[in-house]
């Protein structure tokens, strides 16, 4: 007895402009990735066992101008963005 | 005035730019290799690749190029947004900061004009997307200079002297008495031509009293001698022939052409004998190739720039020279970081017109 063929899923979504969800998606990796960056601070911070949370929200120069921090950001966008550059 | 932004809001700000890098770096190089693959395979023409219906029902199809003008477009909005907010808990202080009164040794001047009308057409659009446009939010100045720095992917330093330095170059060789810069904005683009005239009297003019209040306040900030004058590039209060160079640093392609040829007339007019005027853009569509020219023209329906399909299609040599300007030549200065880097829409070098009157 063969198994039954997978039941088409349909597209729930299909006439939700896909604008919407790019803008969705865009805002929601800001998020991710700020928090991400929060989280590293926030290690560093504890690492230092000084415990100084004001770094958390210091003024902070662009990541332009900061190599690490430039990279990070890069290797991120390549995760989450990647995809896109590679669509057939 | 600090606008150093507290580190979640840079953090956004930070992505958003490596987003637009993405977009420019690893999308957009793509996009050009399957467009010339596809031109070559099925032996397509300059007329055909010139043809905007024929460009969108071909590389407008292509889910890599939609995918690289959804991002654009909705980075753009995101990065306005999040600049504001990142302002918003700083809004009194820095309000105070941008009307504080003249004091003595500013080295800089501001002259506001309550009266003025702001045409229509510039009261309407919201440039680049910046919500408000540029007249209506009183930190529109901060906002502009940070946005527009991450929207240049910070390809020109901290300083954002790049447009400053090709103008410089167009102007070389000349000795600089009294110069007027047409729609000066924030102003520190203009800064390079201070440094390299240190005695010349610059003056500024612009439509938007807080974008003027900013360049007043960011000049005595940075011991900048600039005066500044809220007028309309299209009738200008100074007296026939106050100027030995007038000059604008991307404004044209913010008004329509009515609006560029009374900037023309006025320019000239203001101008000594023998004076010169450039105008500073991007070229025009004829003079790059057609897919850069296509992806040009994207921004003039989704970046709020309505009227920059109308610059980059206007002759400007035949413009300046009906406005009454001798020797008019078109120069291109290569700009380092976009010539090497290049940004979401790929290399450039800048467009620089510039024409004497006799």
């Amino acid at each position: 007895m063969s198994a039954a063929p997978p039941a088409a899923v349909p597209d729930f979504v299909a006439d939700l402009p896909k604008t919407e969800l790019l803008r969705l998606i865009v805002a929601l990796s800001l998020e991710v990735y700020a928090t991400a960056d929060r989280l590293a601070v926030l290690e560093g911070v504890l690492a230092r066992a000084g415990i100084d949370l004001s770094a958390l929200d210091a003024p902070t120069e662009p990541a332009a101008f900061d190599p690490q921090r430039a990279a990070g950001r890069d290797a991120f966008t390549e995760r989450v963005f990647g995809s896109l550059a590679r669509l057939g | 005035m600090d606008l150093m932004l507290s580190r979640p809001h840079q953090a956004r700000l930070d992505l958003i730019s490596g987003i637009k890098a993405l977009t420019g770096y690893r999308i957009t190089p793509q996009v050009r290799a399957r467009h010339e693959r596809r031109a070559l395979e099925q032996g397509l023409t300059d007329a055909q690749l010139r043809d905007r219906g024929f460009m969108d029902r071909t590389v407008g199809r292509d889910p890599l190029y939609q995918a690289s003008r959804g991002l654009q477009r909705v980075t753009q909005e995101l990065m306005w947004r999040e600049v504001a907010r990142a302002l918003e808990s700083r809004r009194d202080t820095l309000h105070q900061e941008l009307t504080r009164a003249p004091a003595p040794g500013d080295g800089a001047t501001l002259q506001l004009d309550a009266a003025l009308q702001l045409p229509e057409y510039y009261s309407r659009v919201e440039y680049h997307l910046q919500p408000g446009g540029l007249w209506q939010d009183p930190l529109t100045g901060p906002i502009y200079e940070i946005g527009v720095q991450h929207f240049n992917l910070h390809r020109f330093g901290r300083s954002g002297a790049e447009m400053g330095l090709a103008v410089t170059q167009a102007l070389r060789g000349r000795d600089l008495r009294r110069v007027l810069e047409l729609g000066c904005g924030p102003g520190y683009k203009a800064y390079p031509i201070l440094e390299a005239w240190p005695q010349v009297e610059a003056h500024g003019i612009d439509l938007s009293a807080p974008l003027l209040r900013y360049a007043w306040r960011r000049a005595i900030d940075h011991g900048r001698r600039v005066h500044y004058r809220q007028m309309n590039a299209e009738r200008l209060a100074f007296p026939d022939a106050s100027f030995d160079a007038v000059f604008d640093m991307i404004l044209l392609h913010e008004v329509p052409v009515p609006a560029t040829r009374n900037i023309l007339r006025e320019a000239w007019r203001v101008l000594e004998p023998g004076g010169v005027y450039v105008d500073l853009d991007l070229p025009a569509y004829r003079d790059v190739d057609p897919l850069t020219a296509f992806t040009m023209d994207w921004d003039n329906d989704h970046n709020g720039e309505p009227y920059w399909r109308a610059y980059h299609e206007l002759d400007m040599r035949e413009e300046m020279t009906r406005a009454g300007f001798v020797d008019v030549e078109l120069l291109s200065i290569t700009s380092d970081a976009l010539a090497r880097q290049g940004n979401y829409q790929g290399k450039w070098s800048y467009r620089a017109v510039r024409g004497r009157k006799p």
